[in-house]
């Protein structure tokens, strides 16, 4: 008897149905395994051929940037989180109600911990945060001006980096993370160039961005795939890139406690101009305006100029300053000083820079009356309560927590009479023009 | 003309085809003459194989005539064209008739047993491979599982084969659950809550209800077919428009307004299609032009394609399976086989989901499932034996 068409059609129908299953159970059993790849841009091409398809297929038309911005936005939000920063209570005081004088980007590298552009002076709380609590800061790198800080616990994203520079990627567009009021925002910009920029504080090259309007110093930077490229940080006053792999690093040294404090030699510096020039003889360096007598370079002279730290040549002010507060506290430094034509060879012991730490015990400020006009600053030591107010010799000062500043007395009663954790309002004069201050007591 | 062919899926079978089909079509040509293509085009076995690939020749990756910006104004006409989809579909639901109700609870059983495999099988995979989407895991799954869920079966050619027939009506009503579930995901996506997922699908069903009764009352009080036709394109167009207004699915207004018209008294059901039969193979070929220009080389769409292909074959020939043994006497044993065609709402449905949600996964998902539906036209070609794809 011929078979039914039906029942024909039915075992086909059963035979194709158990195959399709198993194969989309193998299928599904086999892509489970994989994971989803990173998009990384494609290695330029060497065939000029294969560049220009390359150049035809970049999209970098602005609507499909706002839309890749969008995307990268959306990608990271859950990595990054605006801090209030100010300097309302560094040093252990209690909580002052003051306005933020800034927003920073914090970025989550752990589940309650947060790395943060934050200088030594200054502390960081939750943006909108109705107690208004300090964020603790775990650990500083105050070469850095990095901190991490302890947030609410959050599960953290694993971010994955780039190197820019290594990647030669540019040009390409960057989405910078800003902070504002409102919470973090993305903003692009323009690299057309990585011009490697050589700072002491990193161990590694930093990327030069361009001009000052290129990114903000303190926002983070990630690529148009959402991965992280680093943090915009001021390098002789313009905005550099540096390395997220750099920046990681110091973030695992700071969130195991190590923080770093910036070095110090106790002494003031002040350019070469070339009339220095033509007196000192030197071709280059800085010039020592003033030695601090106690200071571990208490043998340099007023005068000298320090042509090289540690080898590395100095160029400028900026650099002088960056490649001592680079130096590690504790450590020794080789100076190559010229001084009235010799060049003379000094090693001196790093200590930690004055700025850094809780406020200072000591007024550390010296004075002369001037009668009827107030109290002529004559020197401020270093790391005092006068210097971290910023007090320099020649100032003026007219009044202390309102009263006229009639005498020495007056300013040292009142300073050893002042409670700890408050400061003293101080009114004073420089270059003709009226100044106030605070003298913190700690 | 049977009833079945006149009120069968657009893009599928058409009246034309049928004919075609009928007088013979020599050797393997035979199954070529599924569909008569718009434009005046030879019949194709589908008109997303020839008009997808147009689109991608239109689109930004050929001569970039449809540009994006193009594209984005013609998201307005978009929804209009889906509108225009979803009153087909609920023109097809006859509710009068206890077998078209079994019929339609098949077809919803069919295909919500396909969406659900799809569905789940792609939630895995999507979770499995993290991949970067600002969809959730889950919606991103039912995407794919609701675009792929709906069916074009081949028309009947011989009156007496009744199963071949049950099939056809089949593919054409098992349009309808992806619809309702796709108007409620999408109301579940711009809801924000549960309560607020509700309220916004209450509203869209509401409006595509409201804008039905008006445009009945105006069909029935319209003198001339010229008066009658404005009436018509206002009325699609107002479903359309109310839908992305919304954020919903311009499918599911369409729909509700399309089973309005056809349990309404009078003939507004005959007026509409009438009109909308003038409309119906424009606006396919701008839905496939449309989705062809917005294929994009896409590492995500090329992830999800061959998953797509392979858990949509598998899930139609399951749900086939099943509901065939569910109603025995009722199904053809070979339903999950001749539902394999994949039909064009799928497609619609997920144009639709691209442009509601502005996910910046929507062109990869638009390429996935486009691609996705040629790669299942040829499954499908070599799947269903031409004896039975008449």
């Amino acid at each position: 008897m011929e078979p039914t068409p039906a029942i024909r059609s039915s075992s086909r129908e059963t035979r194709l149905l158990l195959v399709t299953l198993a194969v989309s159970a193998i299928l599904l059993l086999v892509l489970a395994r994989f994971r989803f790849p990173e998009d990384r841009p494609l290695p330029a091409s060497a065939v000029p051929a294969g560049q220009a398809l390359e150049r035809l297929a970049a999209r970098a038309t602005y609507d499909e940037l706002a839309t890749l911005v969008a995307r990268v936005d959306r990608r990271v939000a859950p990595s990054v989180l605006v801090l209030e920063v100010g300097s309302w209570s560094v040093g252990g005081a209690d909580a002052v109600e003051l306005a933020p004088l800034r927003y920073a980007v914090g970025l989550r590298v752990r589940d309650d911990m947060a790395l943060v552009a934050l200088a030594p002076d200054e502390s960081a709380r939750m943006l909108d945060d109705p107690t208004a609590r300090e964020a603790e800061v775990l650990a500083r790198d105050e070469m850095r001006d990095l901190a991490v800080v302890r947030i609410p616990r959050s599960p953290a994203q694993t971010l994955a980096i780039v190197d820019i520079r290594a990647q030669n990627a540019a040009p390409t567009y960057l989405v910078a993370i800003e902070a504002g009021r409102a919470g973090p925002a993305a903003r692009p910009f323009f690299l057309g160039r990585t011009d490697p920029l050589i700072d002491p504080r990193w161990n590694q090259p930093l990327t030069a961005l361009g001009g000052p309007q290129a990114a903000e110093p303190g926002a983070f930077v990630f690529t148009l795939n959402a991965e992280f490229a680093g943090l915009v940080v001021a390098a002789g006053g313009l905005p550099a890139l540096a390395p997220a792999a750099a920046l990681l690093a110091a973030a695992d040294e700071l969130a195991a406690g190590r923080g770093r404090a910036a070095g110090g030699l106790g002494i003031e510096l002040q350019p070469l101009t070339a009339p220095l020039a033509r007196a000192t003889g030197a071709a280059r360096g800085v010039v020592v305006a003033s030695v601090d007598a106690s200071g571990p370079a208490a043998d340099l002279e007023p005068g000298d100029v320090i042509e090289a730290i540690d080898d590395r040549p100095v160029a400028s002010l900026d650099q002088a300053r960056l490649l001592v507060r680079s130096l590690a506290p504790g450590s020794t430094a080789k100076l190559r000083i010229r001084r009235g034509g010799n060049i003379v060879e000094a090693t001196v012991t790093v200590r930690a820079h004055p700025t850094a730490g809780p406020p200072a015990a000591t007024l550390g400020v010296a004075v002369r009356v001037r009668r009827g006009i107030g109290l002529e600053v004559q020197a401020v030591d270093e790391g005092s309560a006068g210097a971290r107010a910023g007090l320099r010799p020649g100032d003026v000062i007219v009044a202390v927590n309102r009263a006229p500043a009639t005498g020495a007395v007056a300013l040292t009663r009142a300073w050893s009479e002042a409670p700890s954790g408050s400061a003293l309002l101080v009114a004073f004069v420089r270059d003709s023009r009226g100044r106030v201050t605070a003298l913190e007591k700690p | 003309m049977s009833p079945t062919v006149e009120s069968s899926q657009i893009g599928g079978p058409d009246p034309l085809d049928a004919e075609l089909a009928a007088r013979g079509a020599p050797g393997g040509l035979t199954y070529l003459v599924r569909t008569r293509a718009a434009l005046g085009l030879p019949p194709l076995v589908a008109p997303a194989i020839a008009f997808v690939p147009l689109g991608i020749g239109l689109g930004p990756l050929g001569l970039d005539l449809l540009a994006r910006p193009v594209l984005a104004h013609l998201d307005a006409v978009l929804a209009a064209a889906l509108a225009a989809l979803g009153i087909f579909a609920g023109l097809a639901i006859d509710w009068r008739a206890p077998h078209e109700r079994r019929l339609l609870a098949a077809a919803s059983l069919e295909s919500t047993l396909t969406a659900a495999f799809v569905t789940l099988a792609a939630w895995r995979l999507i979770a499995a491979w993290d991949l970067p989407l600002d969809l959730s895991p889950i919606v991103a799954a039912a995407v794919l599982g609701l675009g792929a869920a709906v069916s074009s079966a081949g028309h009947a050619d011989r009156a007496d084969d009744a199963l071949v027939h049950t099939a056809t009506r089949i593919a054409d009503l098992d349009d309808v659950a992806p619809i309702v579930l796709g108007g409620i995901l999408l109301a579940g996506f711009h809801g924000g809550s549960p309560a607020g997922a509700v309220w916004l699908a209450m509203v869209t069903v509401g409006a595509g209800l409201a804008i039905a009764a008006a445009g009945w009352l105006l069909f029935e009080h319209a003198g001339r077919p010229a008066e009658r036709g404005v009436f018509v394109l206002g009325v699609v167009l107002l479903l359309g428009g109310a839908a992305a207004y919304l954020g919903n699915s311009p499918l599911l207004t369409g729909l509700v307004a399309g089973v309005f018209w056809r349990v309404a008294p009078g003939r507004a059901d005959q007026v509409i299609r009438d009109d909308l039969r003038r409309l119906q193979h424009p606006l396919v070929v701008l839905l496939l032009i449309v989705a062809g220009a917005s294929i994009a080389v896409d590492r995500l769409a090329v992830w999800l394609l061959v998953p797509f292909v392979v858990f949509r074959l598998a899930g139609k020939l399951a749900a086939g399976w099943a509901t065939s043994r569910v109603a025995p006497a009722l199904m053809p044993a070979d339903l999950g086989v001749r539902l394999i065609p994949p039909g064009l709402l799928g497609l619609a449905f997920v144009l639709n989901v691209a442009v509601a949600t502005g996910s910046s996964a929507g062109g990869a998902f638009v390429s996935a499932v486009a691609l996705g539906t040629l790669a299942s036209e040829v499954v499908a070609m070599l799947a269903v034996p031409a004896r039975r794809r008449s």
